[in-house]
């Protein structure tokens, strides 16, 4: 896909998503409440796609826009009243959009059941709009008359210069641009002046441009298009717009007057800059922001985690040689990296709420077609996390959110029936805490019949009668692959399928998840996600032969693992913190690593905590804060338990990312274990 | 003939225009000149030009112009925009 192209799709995204927003803010108020500007947005989303896609020749959507357009135009002209079932409508022009900017950007065809969907749509907006359908793969309306839109049109006529070639100026981004701010039709080379191949000067240029033009912005925004040019071309920009009379006006406008515009720009210098034309007036709203491909961003992250590894390097070299001055130069550049890797870092991150805002449909749509009445709550939505985990958290999202829908709340008869209110709630939470991100679903729906969910698992083999599980244990059952307990599979949900794909998905994010739920009342699922995946801050420990890091956001404090704690320890695995009783873990045991003499004889705890859980753990050394960069261990460490990856230091050692959350989970788990042994 | 140009632009035009009055001289076929855009990622308006005017050519000399394999869609759109597929025999 070209550059161009991927911005066009970047484009049309945004476009897709500001109109679907929109649209769903628009069926959860009465129509009586939607106000001018929801319907703007709406026109303007449409016009722009309508405008972008011709300029890419993309005939069937400008044809399908149009007529979507011409209706919203309307309706924001109050010339017809805007409607539910108008509203309904729109969510599925907008969903085909999607799909047929999809389709043509693919360079296939509509099969027959997308056509007959297009010109059922077609016809659903005609019907609106009192007209009879258009033919589905009809080009754009008629444009030899200038349509009594009311929008300005102009006839434009670009006549390079005998030496524009020379200029390397590209006429087709100015086309372009222009089809950004306004929809151009009927786009034409003149050739008749062209000599044959055999008698022309090929640098001199003989053809001309001519195009019909309809646009809504200020007519110095369309002459400004060609500011760079002007000097190399004649222009000729001559409106034609028809004029919309009122009977009143009938007497005294004559429609067929056309009012002129030459602009015959004078000879200038020939200007050396080669810019292209800067987009004004339609971008103007959006000039403090710049449109970057995230490949390049990442592209940078890797070249800054690898100035981190070398600069880790020259750290080393100025410890082992003890030079002050390179030290001090080493430290300078680590404070430097450090801002400049949270700057880069911070172009990553994405506020939560576009994502989410595509959910509020999801939770709509299921809704509808479930027949259940469900207020869903957004809140946190400028909660930032990192681009990559924002696109694959979203999956996951949606499953779970349509579990909600479908198995969380219940239908209306039986809410009444509890005494509960007939709209069921779902909401939706983001907020960072702790270095990371948590994302919680709380439905007030019918929580988890732990028995059903027990049974079932006991039935699969997934647990035995014996274990002895405590309810957040049988909640997370539902997490376990294949385990359904849906009395009737639906195609929303409820195929055993999913829950376990989504435990999968977030853990590879190095995420968690958790439920909680209360028979009768609802569920809580929360999900705590990393804030980013490239590079964490460390802290550097040394187990045996074996250096590890832990996530700085996860230790808590070191402390010195005295003779006085292992006298108050004796045999047994826990340690007393300030009348806290913790797990203690002996890093050489749970990591198997050989045992080396170190320098000093002092054993440390490292307190780590995640979310509920905290333990010790007794590392040989403290080697302190360590800016980490995240690198895969691949296939072969896959399996490793509680390491999440690895890194490389200044020495080009790899030290071991612990897994912290797993790693404190299997020890509470173990735990409760141990417990119900005892019992 | 197959061109072996990346890009056809202004600094390329006179040895586009060059390559393509010896292919001319060259062409076997009576009734058909066909060019080959497989390796052409470009093209700007001064080789469109060419194009239009090698189209004038091959029109006074009876010879059915065709042009094979455009890849690039940057070209493909280019040439759909001025909607040119046809007078310039784009093959699909």
């Amino acid at each position: 896909m070209t550059e161009e192209l991927e911005l066009f799709c970047e484009d049309m995204d945004e476009q897709l998503s500001i109109m679907e927003e929109t649209l769903v803010d628009m069926s959860e108020i009465s129509i009586e409440e939607v106000d001018s500007e929801m319907i703007n947005k709406l026109f303007r989303a449409m016009h722009t796609m309508k405008g972008n896609a011709g300029m890419f020749g993309f005939d069937t959507v400008v044809s399908f826009a149009h007529v979507a357009e011409n209706l919203l135009d309307e309706v924001r002209n109050e010339k017809i009243a805007l409607t539910q079932d108008m509203v309904d409508l729109f969510l599925l022009v907008n969903d085909h959009s999607k799909e047929l900017i999809d389709i043509t950007v693919q360079e296939e065809q509509m099969d027959d059941d997308q056509l007959e969907h297009h010109n059922d749509l077609l016809s659903q907006l005609s019907i609106f709009l009192g007209k009879e359908a258009p033919k589905a793969t009809s080009k754009s309306e008629n444009i030899d008359e200038p349509e009594e839109s009311g929008i300005p049109t102009y006839d434009i006529k670009i006549k390079p210069k005998k030496s524009f070639y020379e200029s390397d100026m590209d006429i087709f981004s100015i086309i372009k641009f222009l089809g950004v701010i306004g929809d151009i039709s009927d786009l034409k080379l003149e050739d008749k002046d062209i000599p044959t191949i055999d008698k022309i000067e090929e640098k001199n240029a003989y053809l001309s441009i001519s195009m019909r033009y309809l646009c809504e912005e200020p007519f110095e925004d369309i002459q400004a298009a060609f500011d760079f040019v002007k000097d190399d071309i004649e222009l000729n920009i001559s409106n034609v717009t028809k004029q919309v009379v009122t009977k009143e006006e009938e007497i005294e406008i004559s429609t067929k007057e056309e009012e002129k515009v030459v602009v015959q720009t004078p000879t200038k210098p020939k200007t050396t800059t080669k810019s292209k034309p800067k987009p004004k007036a339609k971008k103007a709203e959006k000039s403090s922001s710049l449109r970057v491909d995230s490949a390049k961003v990442d592209q940078l992250i890797n070249l800054i985690s690898e100035m981190v590894i070398a600069n880790a390097k020259i750290t080393q070299i100025s410890n082992d040689q003890d030079n002050t001055e390179l030290g001090e130069a080493a430290d300078t550049l680590t404070s430097m990296l450090e801002e400049i890797r949270t700057g880069v870092m911070d172009i990553r991150m994405v506020q939560v709420g576009s994502s989410f805002a595509k959910l509020r449909r999801i939770v709509n749509d299921t809704a509808k077609k479930l027949g259940k009445d469900i207020e869903f709550i957004i809140s946190g939505e400028d909660t930032e996390l990192d681009k990559t985990v924002i696109e694959k958290i979203s999956d996951p999202l949606v499953h779970m959110l349509r579990n909600s829908v479908d198995h969380g709340i219940e239908s209306i008869e039986k809410r009444l029936k509890n005494g509960k209110k007939q709209k069921g709630q779902i909401d939706l939470r983001a907020y960072p805490d702790a270095g990371s991100i948590v994302i919680e679903i709380e439905d007030d729906g019918a929580g988890i019949p732990k028995d059903i969910i027990l049974n079932k698992a006991i039935q699969n083999g997934i647990v035995s009668p014996n274990d002895n599980l405590t309810d957040k244990e049988i909640y997370n059952l539902i997490f376990a692959a294949g385990l359904s307990t849906a009395e009737a599979i639906t195609d929303v949900s409820g195929r055993g399928v999913g829950m376990d794909v989504v435990k999968r998905n977030i853990e590879e994010l190095k995420g968690t998840v958790d439920v909680d739920s209360v028979f009768g009342k609802g569920s809580k699922i929360t999900v705590r996600l990393p804030l980013t995946l490239a590079i964490i801050d460390g802290f550097l420990v040394q187990a045996g032969d074996t250096k590890y890091i832990i996530p700085l956001d996860m230790v808590d404090e070191c402390i010195e693992l005295t003779a006085q704690h292992k006298s108050k320890m004796k045999d047994n695995q826990f340690i007393n913190l300030r009348g806290s009783i913790l797990p203690l873990l002996d890093s050489s045991d749970y990591f198997e690593t050989n045992s080396i003499q170190t320098e000093s004889d002092r054993e440390n705890i490292i307190i780590i905590s995640s979310v509920n859980n905290k333990a010790g753990l007794i590392v040989n050394e403290l080697h302190g804060e360590f800016q980490t960069v995240i690198k895969p261990l691949g296939a072969v460490f896959e399996k490793v338990p509680w390491v999440s990856g690895g890194t490389i230091l200044g020495n080009g050692e790899v030290a071991l990312i612990l897994d912290v959350p797993m790693l404190l989970q299997s020890v509470s788990d173990a735990t409760k274990t141990i417990k119900k042994m005892e019992r | 003939m197959t061109l072996g140009f990346d890009e056809l632009n202004i600094y390329e035009i006179s040895n586009f225009k060059q390559e393509i009055l010896n292919a001319l001289e060259e062409n076997e076929s009576k009734d058909k000149f066909e060019l080959d855009f497989e390796f052409v990622e470009s093209i700007d308006l001064s080789s469109i030009q060419l194009l239009l005017s090698l189209k004038k050519y091959c029109d006074e000399k009876k010879l059915k112009l065709q042009l094979v394999n455009i890849k690039a869609k940057s070209i493909r759109q280019k040439l759909k925009l001025f909607n040119l597929n046809e007078t310039l025999g784009v093959v699909k």
